[in-house]
């Protein structure tokens, strides 16, 4: 009387004694997880070295050289205090402006009504290079750690609001008459269908604004500050201090890098669906 | 009450359908009159429906044919209330519709499971709209996943599910909030031809076993033959329906084959012939 067609799933047992899949050997994995980069690293050193012997050791140091240069920022806590300060600066900023863009993007998204009204304030706000405000954030705030975590907000907020506006409005016709057919309110669509459909569009949204929060960090402080990564690769350009320029560029790098990262492990884990599977 | 007692009782106690027989009654479960749909783009206009009626009967399995952009596709979205007719009506069982029929469920051509949702919160997705708690819910949707075989993938997104496997969902969730008509949309036009044939063999059975209504739209008239009673065919712009063809050939059409009956073919060239004329083409 069971209405039960055949289940389709896979047979256990046969599927355990299939012939496994070759695997890598240790040897194979440890050469391509370990010595594979070292060597790529060593060959961009060692070609950088050699460069940097026939080059001004102002403009070009050597990798030894801003490998000691690292250390002593390092030893020095010169680098230490630095990241102190723009680290906290960069991510207060960061997550107001990415909390900030988030909610009014869906504002935005959810009522034309607002869209109407701010649209245009919006658009021409996007379309201005943000630093030519910094003066007039001096006027105000003066120069301080207020003023260059305002400015991280802005450059965040932007990217993050059009991105999540843009994705509420442009979510898939077909996921809406799913949701419509079913017999979902105007409430339980939104909550259940607009919202999680919008996800990857925020999460656009979400990187580009990272990445332009420790842009937005680093010329904040180029600008508007005595203290800080970006007053640091300042004050060593103009010393001419290339090598310990060249060792913050890099761990300003580091920390964009660590951005990524996380980002990426957040998608993983919250919304595995988003990453193309096939 | 399981999905497939109520049909028994819907039915009044027979689930097989005998040879020839179609379940009928005499006033039809669903009436669309005078059904009319104009789209109009910078480019042209086109008159998608054309003062177009249909009555369907209780329990019968009609098809609507003909070749794409004909309007069929728009009929079945405007009985459903997914779009709004510039004029006509449609009852339900006698009563007057507007807006979107809790009775009825739609199966979409490209599928459109949620990507966010396991196959089984995808199935209880119509469960959701109507207050059921959680168990309840998950029990009904376990039960129709089970109807077409996807039970042990309850768990799984939808993206590891291969086309046919997620179009037996979309079936699944349309079957699961009991509809007293089920509509679909061309729903094996993205499958390739085994998949095709191994659903429309499936539909066949659940449709005999559960004993709803079905409407389908469908440009393939060896599917529309093999599956339904009574064949709709239309012609586009202007849309209408020329023709309902009674196929009349057996049932259960599983057990044999009904391309290489001599009825079979006399109904699809007879069709063919009737849809090339409309268009203008060469017989």
């Amino acid at each position: 009387m069971s209405m039960k067609v055949a289940d389709i799933a896979v047979d256990e047992e046969l599927a355990r004694r299939m012939p496994k899949p070759p695997k890598p050997s240790l040897s194979q994995r440890s050469w391509m997880v370990i010595v594979a980069p070292l060597a790529v690293v060593g060959i961009i050193a060692g070609s950088w070295a050699i460069v940097a012997s026939y080059v001004n050791p102002v403009l070009i140091p050597s990798p030894q050289r801003v490998v000691r240069d690292f250390g002593t920022l390092f030893a020095r806590g010169t680098a230490q205090g630095a990241l102190a300060i723009s680290i906290r600066e960069l991510y207060i900023g960061m997550f107001i402006g990415l909390a900030a863009g988030i909610l009014f993007g869906m504002l935005i998204g959810r009522y034309s009504m607002a869209e109407g009204i701010l649209g245009p304030f919006i658009n021409s706000a996007n379309a201005t290079p943000l630093n030519i405000l910094i003066p007039l954030f001096i006027l105000w705030v003066g120069i301080s750690s207020k003023a260059r975590i305002l400015f991280v907000v802005l450059i965040t907020f932007f990217p993050v609001l059009l991105n999540t506006a843009g994705g509420l409005r442009n979510v898939s016709r077909g996921y809406v008459e799913v949701g419509k057919t079913m017999g979902l309110s105007e409430r339980q669509l939104v909550r259940k269908v607009i919202l999680p459909a919008s996800v990857p569009y925020i999460l656009a949204g979400v990187r580009i604004g990272v990445a332009l929060a420790v842009i937005g960090m680093i010329v904040g402080e180029m600008e508007v500050s005595n203290v800080g990564l970006g007053y640091l690769l300042n004050f060593y350009g103009q010393g001419f201090q290339t090598g310990k320029l060249l060792a913050l560029v890099f761990l300003s790098s580091l920390i964009g890098v660590f951005n990524v990262t996380m980002l990426r492990l957040v998608q993983r884990r919250f919304f595995r669906w988003t990453i193309a599977a096939r | 009450m399981t999905y497939e007692s109520q049909a028994d009782a819907r039915i009044g106690g027979s689930t097989t359908m005998e040879h020839g027989a179609s379940v009928q009654t005499d006033r039809p479960i669903l009436e669309v009159k005078g059904m009319c749909k104009t789209f109009f783009t910078k480019e042209r206009t086109v008159i998608a429906l054309d003062h177009v009626d249909l009555a369907v009967h209780q329990g019968e399995f009609i098809s609507l044919v003909g070749p794409s952009g004909c309007g069929k596709t728009t009929l079945l979205r405007i009985i459903d209330g997914l779009e709004l007719a510039d004029a006509g009506e449609r009852t339900l069982e006698g009563v007057p519709l507007s807006g979107i029929s809790q009775d009825m469920a739609y199966v979409f051509q490209d599928i459109n499971l949620l990507p966010w949702r396991s196959v089984l919160d995808n199935a209880a997705l119509g469960l959701e709209a109507r207050g059921m708690s959680k168990q309840e819910r998950r029990e009904r949707a376990m039960e129709v996943l089970e109807m077409v075989g996807l039970a042990s993938f309850a768990g799984s997104p939808p993206y590891t599910l291969s086309g046919g496997m997620q179009q037996r969902v979309g079936v699944a969730r349309a079957l699961a909030v009991r509809p007293k008509v089920l509509l679909m949309d061309e729903p094996f036009g993205q499958l390739d031809n085994f998949t095709r044939e191994a659903l429309q063999i499936e539909i066949a059975h659940l449709w005999s076993k559960l004993g709803m209504t079905i409407i389908f739209v469908t440009h393939d008239v060896d599917e529309a033959i093999f599956l339904s009673d009574r064949i709709a065919l239309f012609q586009p712009a202007p849309g209408r329906i020329t023709e309902v063809v009674n196929v009349d050939l057996p049932r259960p059409r599983m057990e044999y084959d009904v391309r290489a009956q001599p009825r079979a073919i006399e109904l699809r060239s007879h069709i063919m012939e009737h849809l090339r004329a409309g268009k203008g083409m060469p017989e």
